[in-house]
Parts: C-alpha cells; sequence; structure tokens
C-alpha cells in the first residue's frame, strides 16, 4: 500500500466516522429540535387563540349590563309572546295623539273581527316568528300619513349601527285608503278609511326574552335564573281603557 | 559535471511536499477532530434548544389551559353577547328591509296637482324581482308569506317592489297626464302606468254615474323601486346598544313616542 492509498483510506474513513456522527447523532437531535420548535409554535398559537377568547370573553363580562338592557329594550320590539295587548295600547295610542280613530284589529292578516285575545297563526321564519295583522284607521290622509310614519317608527335602526326602540317592530306590507269613516260619514267627505295589514315578530319559541339570564348575570353563571320565556318587563301588558 | 543528492530520497525534507513524513495523515486527524468538534457543537447546542424550547412549550401549553379554562367560565357571558349582537342584526335588518310608507305618502300628497283628487289608494308590496327574494306578496284579503330563505325574512324582503293602485278624479284629460308627470317625481317612484282614464258620461259605470261630480276619473299605478338590501352597520358601531340609541338624534325629524323615547326618522 503506497502512501497515497493510505491517504485515502484515511480521508475516507474520517469521513465515515463525520458521517455516522452526522446520521446518527447530530441528525436526529436537530429533528428534534425541529419538532419542538413547531410544537412551541403551537402552542403560542393557542395561547394567543385562548388569550383572544379570554380577552373576548372578559369583554363580554364588563358590557354585560349593557347587553342585558339592550336585550330587554330589543324585547319591546321583538317579545317572547305574543303580547297584543301591548300592541294594541301601542297602537291606539299613536292613533289618539294623531286624531285618528284606531277602528279594528284583526288577527291572522283577516278581514273579520276576530277576537283580539288570541292572534293565531305565527308563522315561522328564518329568524323570528312572524304575526300577521289587519288594523283598520279613520282620519284624514295626512293624519293617516302621520300614523304611518309612527307605526313604522316604533322600531327604527339608526347610522350608528344601533336600534332607537319605542313600541313593537312591525313591518307594513300594504295599505289601503278608501273615502268615507266607519260611522256613516258620506264619501266624500275628509275622512278615509284606512286599513293596513301589518306584520308583528315574536321571539323563536322556547328562546326565551333573556334567554335564561338575570341582571346580575346570564344563565350558567349565578343560581338565579328566575328570567324565563315570558314577560317583557318594558311593554306593559295591559289596554287602555275606554 | 552534475549536482547529484547524496540524501536518500526518504529522508528528504521535501519528500513527502506539505504532507510531511506522516503522509498527510496528521492532516486527516486534525481535520476528523475537528469536524467531529462541530458536531459535537451541533449535537449541543440541539439538546439545548430541545430543552429549552420544551420547556417553553411546557409553560405555553399551561397558559393556553389555563386562558381556556377562564374562558370556559365566562362563556356564558360570550354566548349572551353573540345572542345580543344577533337579535340586534335581525332587528336592525328587518327595520332597514321596510318600505317608507308615511314617506311615500308624502311624496303623494307633494306632488299630486291641485285639481286632482284621490277616491281610493291601494298600496301592496309586490314580489320581489330577485330570484334570491322567495317571498311573495299577495292581494289585501291574504297575509304575506315568506319561507326561511336567509337568516332574517321579513315579511317585504329585499327586492319587493311596491305598487300603489290609486283612483281619483281630474278635471280633464290633460290634468291626468298632468298627474301622471307629476307622480314619476316621487322619491323612488319607478314607472307610472295608466289603467284607465274616463270622461264623465262616456261609460254608464264611471263615477258619474253614480252622481259624483267627478269629470273625469283615473286608475293609475304607481311602481317603486325595489326594496333595498339592508347596509351592514358602520365599524363597531353595531354595537351601540337599542338603549343608548334612544337617545341619538340622527335624523332629520323626530317625535315623541308613547313611553318617553325618541323616535327617529
Amino acid at each position: 500500500m503506497t502512501g497515497r492509498d493510505r491517504m485515502v483510506v484515511a480521508v475516507l474513513a474520517a469521513l465515515a466516522i463525520l458521517a455516522a456522527g452526522w446520521i446518527l447523532a447530530v441528525s436526529p437531535e436537530r429533528k428534534k429540535a425541529g419538532e419542538v420548535e413547531s410544537k412551541v409554535q403551537s402552542a403560542q398559537a393557542s395561547l394567543a387563540a385562548a388569550n383572544a377568547k379570554l380577552s373576548e370573553a372578559k369583554d363580554a363580562q364588563s358590557r354585560y349590563a349593557s347587553a342585558y338592557a339592550t336585550i330587554v329594550s330589543l324585547g319591546e320590539a321583538v317579545p317572547a309572546d305574543q303580547q297584543v295587548p301591548s300592541l294594541v295600547y301601542e297602537l291606539d295610542h299613536a292613533s289618539g295623539h294623531d286624531h285618528v280613530e284606531f277602528q279594528a284589529i284583526n288577527a291572522g292578516g283577516s278581514s273579520s273581527k276576530a277576537s283580539l285575545s288570541t292572534a293565531t297563526g305565527a308563522e315561522s321564519s328564518g329568524g323570528f316568528q312572524e304575526l300577521p295583522f289587519t288594523f283598520t284607521f279613520t282620519g284624514s290622509f295626512f293624519d293617516l300619513y302621520h300614523l304611518m310614519d309612527k307605526l313604522q317608527g316604533f322600531t327604527v335602526s339608526l347610522h350608528s349601527g344601533g336600534v332607537a326602540v319605542k313600541g313593537r317592530l312591525l313591518t307594513i306590507d300594504g295599505m289601503s285608503l278608501t273615502p268615507g269613516g266607519s260611522s256613516g260619514e258620506a264619501a266624500g267627505g275628509s275622512t278615509l278609511t284606512g286599513t293596513v295589514t301589518a306584520t308583528a315578530y315574536v321571539l323563536p319559541t322556547g328562546q326565551g326574552l333573556t334567554a335564561g339570564a338575570t341582571p346580575t348575570g346570564p344563565a350558567g353563571t349565578t343560581a338565579t335564573s328566575n328570567s324565563s320565556s315570558s314577560g317583557n318587563p318594558s311593554a306593559p301588558a295591559v289596554v287602555k281603557a275606554p | 559535471m552534475r549536482a547529484v543528492n547524496l540524501i536518500p530520497a526518504e529522508q528528504r525534507r521535501s519528500s513527502g511536499g506539505a504532507a510531511g513524513r506522516s503522509g498527510g495523515i496528521a492532516y486527516v486527524v486534525v481535520g476528523l477532530l475537528a469536524g467531529i468538534a462541530v458536531l459535537a457543537l451541533l449535537y449541543g447546542s440541539a439538546r439545548h434548544s430541545i430543552s429549552t424550547r420544551e420547556g417553553e412549550a411546557a409553560k405555553l401549553s399551561a397558559e393556553a389551559a389555563h386562558a381556556e379554562a377562564e374562558a370556559a367560565k365566562l362563556a356564558p357571558y360570550t354566548r349572551f353577547a353573540a345572542l345580543r349582537e344577533e337579535r340586534l342584526a335581525t332587528v336592525r335588518e328587518l327595520a332597514d328591509t321596510r318600505f317608507d310608507w308615511a314617506h311615500a305618502m308624502h311624496e303623494l300628497g307633494r306632488v299630486l296637482p291641485s285639481d286632482v283628487a284621490l277616491t281610493s289608494m291601494d298600496g301592496q308590496i309586490g314580489a320581489a324581482a330577485a330570484s334570491s327574494a322567495t317571498a311573495s306578496s299577495t292581494t289585501s284579503s291574504s297575509t304575506t308569506t315568506a319561507s326561511a330563505a336567509s337568516s332574517v325574512t321579513s315579511a317585504t324582503p329585499p327586492g319587493s317592489t311596491p305598487v300603489f293602485t290609486i283612483a281619483g278624479c281630474a278635471t280633464t284629460q290633460s290634468e291626468v297626464a298632468l298627474a301622471m308627470d307629476r307622480l314619476r317625481l316621487m322619491d323612488g317612484v319607478s314607472e307610472v302606468s295608466l289603467k284607465s282614464s274616463t270622461k264623465a258620461g262616456s261609460s254608464p259605470s264611471g263615477p258619474s254615474a253614480s252622481g259624483s261630480s267627478c269629470p273625469d276619473s283615473f286608475n293609475l299605478e304607481i311602481a317603486f323601486e325595489g326594496l333595498p338590501t339592508p347596509s351592514a352597520p358602520t365599524g363597531g358601531q353595531a354595537s351601540q346598544s337599542a338603549t343608548t340609541a334612544n337617545s341619538e338624534t340622527p335624523g332629520s325629524a323626530e317625535s315623541t313616542g308613547a313611553n318617553g323615547t325618541v323616535g327617529l326618522r
């Protein structure tokens, strides 16, 4: 074996030793380090998500009183049950202010004079349930115009993104004006009979006004959850005395 | 005379070149040692990194678990806030997709010529023109139904077309034409079409036949533009509560409501 051959063998042996060291010791550790690094990154992401969730939850907790007030206020626009008496009261009150005679309210949109105690036929829609009604008013054109303004003004959305609630949310589907009042007034006078078909809304069955929440906390955080699916604290269920 | 080197070839200083006597094996050994040192350094670095990062990962996981647990405790608040947002958005959408009947009546009274009188008016929300709108409005004797095609189903879904059918009296046929022209000036009107215009005496069933003084009776149909799709509230503003919103005054007119709150148009 010449010196050159020995040199080649030595270099190859050294390279083999280094390669074996790399393959058997260093490379697995580096691979493991990479795995741990990805594990750390995953943990960081989990922590960030958890912190965001916690922050959101704390924010929701700090704004609970406001949210509760909003829910209750929206319950005036869309109550948990039909709340027909309060609707009648609101209509009568609004029409009285505008010199309009509130003649009739028919549940279900029918033309017959049905009992007001039951507004039947609530139709389920995507979110809220629909309650169709037909209202009949008498008054002048401009009085009826003011009344329509009020009916739709019970609940209006604001440019700021909020909602101003001072009564039931009503969607007017149709309206007809015909001459003459209900008391036999001759057609040709200034009095018109306005028949309005409208839709009121009710919360989905079983959801409840506050979903079991109380002023002190939502359902699941306090032992007391006396708020239920019935009752609307901001909409009095009374009928104005004649 | 030629010089002759008498030193044996294997003992000459420059016999192996840079390899020296060992024939370069020494360099190989040094290189091997250096390589092993580098490998050891890399190995140590990796081990250190592993131990450090594993501790860090464990710490982060523990923190995440703690935060998750805290968030889980407050989950009812989050759900309640979501419920509030959902209801607020639903009410907003329903309110925004309504047709402004009062404004239409106001416009009608504003544009009609003084010589023209209305005898009746019938307004209905027609079916949505868009294929996505699935609700349909029917005649006045039936109720409007709407299917649950979207998250919120309004009785008057976006795209529905309000239509007014009016009957009235005018002094002349020209007044009817003028009335049609004027009605086109109404805000949001897309089309005004004439159904009939009959001069008194020309038809036995006309208004004049019933004894009223109506020189020219007419029937018109006024079609409005489709109801708009509700716009999303401005960023972050939707969280304004309905209660506080009562005190805002973005509208042009205001009226005091039955319970003392301020309604805005």
